[in-house]
């Protein structure tokens, strides 16, 4: 059986009156059944754009300049617009950041979560509903709360309520955008546990899209860290937090205060997040890098195992190679 | 308010001073202004409007019987603005960028623009009989351009020919009132739909694998309504100043028919009884619009 998600040099770009931004460059990543991955990043390094991408979801201005996004196999990029409708939350589905305004504020939430089941499945409304029922009891919510609407829910709920929508249809693979990022601590844990749960459960595979480490850390089996658009780092969850490669993960971990040592101030990466309209000559990291040398500044560093499992792209390690110069893609401005 | 309204019943000759007398007492008109008023506000909650110095009918008999053709006429145009208006601004908004965006936001603000007399106008020496267009182009219709119905139809009859001829007089108002409010709507629409359309909850109804057009239907249109709703509501004091003109360029004797009438021979019971209709379509269409939000949006709750 083929790799449930292969995800091969995806590179997006945005048309915009200021120019061609390079949102995605090169993004590759696995993703098997039943595993968790995670992809993290700074705000603005192109990871709510990858999850657009994988259901070709991107906004007008949005394209696929190159790559391949091959799921069970079958790569989803050329997939005209009708055919990929019936891909869409039957096979993968979406979980936005933020359920406040996800979720059609002036329709009942049974009918919101019926709704894909009655689009894919061609079920009758009864059964739909009694299935919306089931999911909501699924995630912790009384099954009387289908005829409510979304603002007589907590922020919490709202989001269980979209994760129940999210699980409508069986999918294979469930994206979840910043599950908890609008949530209070307490509820985080909460919403991130049933995540969990659901997907041991129901052997879902799952990305679970954050900035927030800890979340990644308690959750997923890979990891691959994303900065300005470009992969930087992936590996096992454990290998990478506790052995970072790159300079940008070894940053980030850095920056996440330990509970268990010295009190110390969290060091911070210094700089700021590259323009992605004019991205730094070769490797993106280097203006912010303290190991930055010459070489940096020229050529591109090639995301390459380093060990089983574990990619890099830093000329820190010997065994890293160049990015070929691209073809100068004609694109119309 | 200025003048005598006693000048424009009786003329201004000394052997008519008695008379003149006798009315302007008859209509209190003698009184200090302050008492004037307060037998105005009782009368008027007891139902007495008063009775007109020109036709010497009481006003609500006069008033009623051009209501209904208001009515009729603002009536008409406001649901061929409505549907048009929210099919045209929807259309435009799911094209935004486009060719039919740009020429249907053109063409709206043009007429946005253009006073409704002037519009009027062009549309009675375009649809006349004997306009130019006729001489040129072979079956270019003609339409009545003033009056209810035919006057050779009078009495008026609850019949077939009736209805359709007066259909046929409605058909130049109410398309001049119409082409009027129309940008108002759609433009506004447009705009309301695209910022509905960029709200998070669209997104999530596209990942559902919803086609766009059940995503207009389903999701985007019940969230951009509100608005409007609220907008046609306000809109109606509008459309009500819109009429005054239409009714007057068509000779469409309605409310604002009379009111300009009214102006002209300075009827004050008559005037001061349709500033009072208008104040009151004003609130009860907003009462209707705040019923019709509370059904539409969820979120309103009467507590």
């Amino acid at each position: 059986m083929p790799t449930l998600l292969e995800v091969r040099d995806l590179t997006i770009e945005f048309r915009t009156k200021a120019g061609i931004v390079h949102a995605v460059e090169g993004a590759s990543f696995n993703v098997e059944r039943g595993e968790a991955m995670g992809l993290a990043g700074e705000s603005g390094c192109g990871k709510t754009t990858t999850a657009l991408a994988l259901m070709r979801l991107l906004p007008y201005n949005g394209r696929i300049v190159r790559g391949s996004i091959s799921f069970e196999g079958r790569d989803l990029v050329p997939v005209p617009e009708d055919s990929m409708r019936a891909i869409r939350w039957k096979e993968m589905s979406i979980v936005f950041q933020g359920a406040m305004n996800s979720l059609n504020p002036v329709q009942r939430v049974g009918r919101q979560i019926a709704e894909p089941i009655m689009l894919h499945e061609e079920a009758e409304p009864e059964a739909s509903f009694k299935r919306a029922g089931d999911l909501l009891e699924l995630v912790g919510i009384s099954r009387n709360r289908l005829n409510d609407y979304p603002h007589e829910f907590s922020g919490g709920m709202r989001q269980r309520v979209m994760i129940a929508m999210a699980l409508a249809c069986n999918p294979k693979l469930v994206i979840a955008d910043e599950p908890v990022t609008a949530l209070d601590v307490m509820i985080q844990a909460q919403i991130l546990d049933l995540l969990e749960r659901l997907r041991r459960e129901l052997h879902l595979a799952m990305i679970l899209i954050s900035h927030d480490l800890s979340v990644l850390a308690d959750t997923c089996e890979q990891v691959t860290i994303m900065y300005a658009g470009k992969t930087m780092e992936s590996g096992k969850t454990m290998d990478l937090f506790t052995d970072p490669k790159h300079p940008y993960t070894q940053g980030l971990v850095g920056a996440f205060p330990d509970i268990r040592g010295p009190r110390n101030m969290p060091e911070a990466i210094p700089g700021d997040v590259p323009s992605l309209i004019s991205p730094p000559s070769g490797c993106v990291f280097h203006p912010r890098c303290k190991f930055a040398f010459d070489r940096c500044t020229k050529a591109e560093p090639a995301l390459t195992e380093l060990s089983v499992g574990r990619r890099a792209a830093c000329f820190l390690y010997p065994q890293v190679t160049e990015v070929p110069p691209r073809p100068i893609a004609i694109t119309e401005v | 308010m200025p003048g005598d309204p006693s000048l424009s019943i009786i003329p201004r000759d000394p052997k008519f001073r008695g008379l003149r007398d006798y009315m302007i007492s008859f209509f209190g008109l003698d009184r200090p202004q302050w008492e004037q008023f307060v037998i105005y506000l009782q009368r008027l909650f007891t139902l007495d409007w008063g009775v007109s110095y020109q036709d010497h009918r009481p006003v609500a008999d006069i008033l009623f019987h051009d209501l209904g053709w208001t009515l009729l006429l603002v009536g008409t145009s406001t649901i061929i603005t409505i549907l048009i208006g929210i099919a045209v601004g929807a259309y435009s908004a799911v094209r935004r960028g486009k060719a039919f965006d740009f020429v249907s936001t053109g063409i709206g603000i043009f007429l946005y623009g253009m006073p409704i007399f002037w519009l009027g106008l062009v549309l009675q020496s375009a649809f006349r009989k004997n306009s130019v267009f006729q001489t040129w182009i072979p079956g270019w219709p003609a339409l009545p351009t003033s009056g209810y119905y035919d006057d050779r139809l009078i009495p008026w009859n609850w019949d077939i020919v009736h209805l359709a001829d007066a259909g046929l007089h409605l058909l130049l108002p109410a398309l001049t009132l119409s082409l009027g409010t129309l940008a108002g709507i759609s433009l506004v629409m447009r705009n309301s739909l695209i910022d509905v359309m960029t709200e998070d909850f669209v997104t999530t109804a596209r990942a559902k694998g919803l086609s766009p057009r059940q995503v207009l239907r389903r999701h985007i249109l019940p969230n951009g309504l509100p608005p409007m709703v609220s907008l046609i509501a306000l809109d109606i004091a509008f459309i009500l100043g819109g009429a005054y003109q239409v009714e007057v360029i068509f000779r469409y004797q309605g409310i604002g028919f009379r009111t300009i009438e009214a102006i002209g021979s300075l009827d004050y019971p008559l005037l001061q009884f349709i500033i009072v209709i208008g104040g009151v379509a004003v609130v009860l269409a907003n009462l209707l619009s705040d019923f019709l939000l509370l059904w539409l949006d969820p979120r309103i709750k009467i507590s």
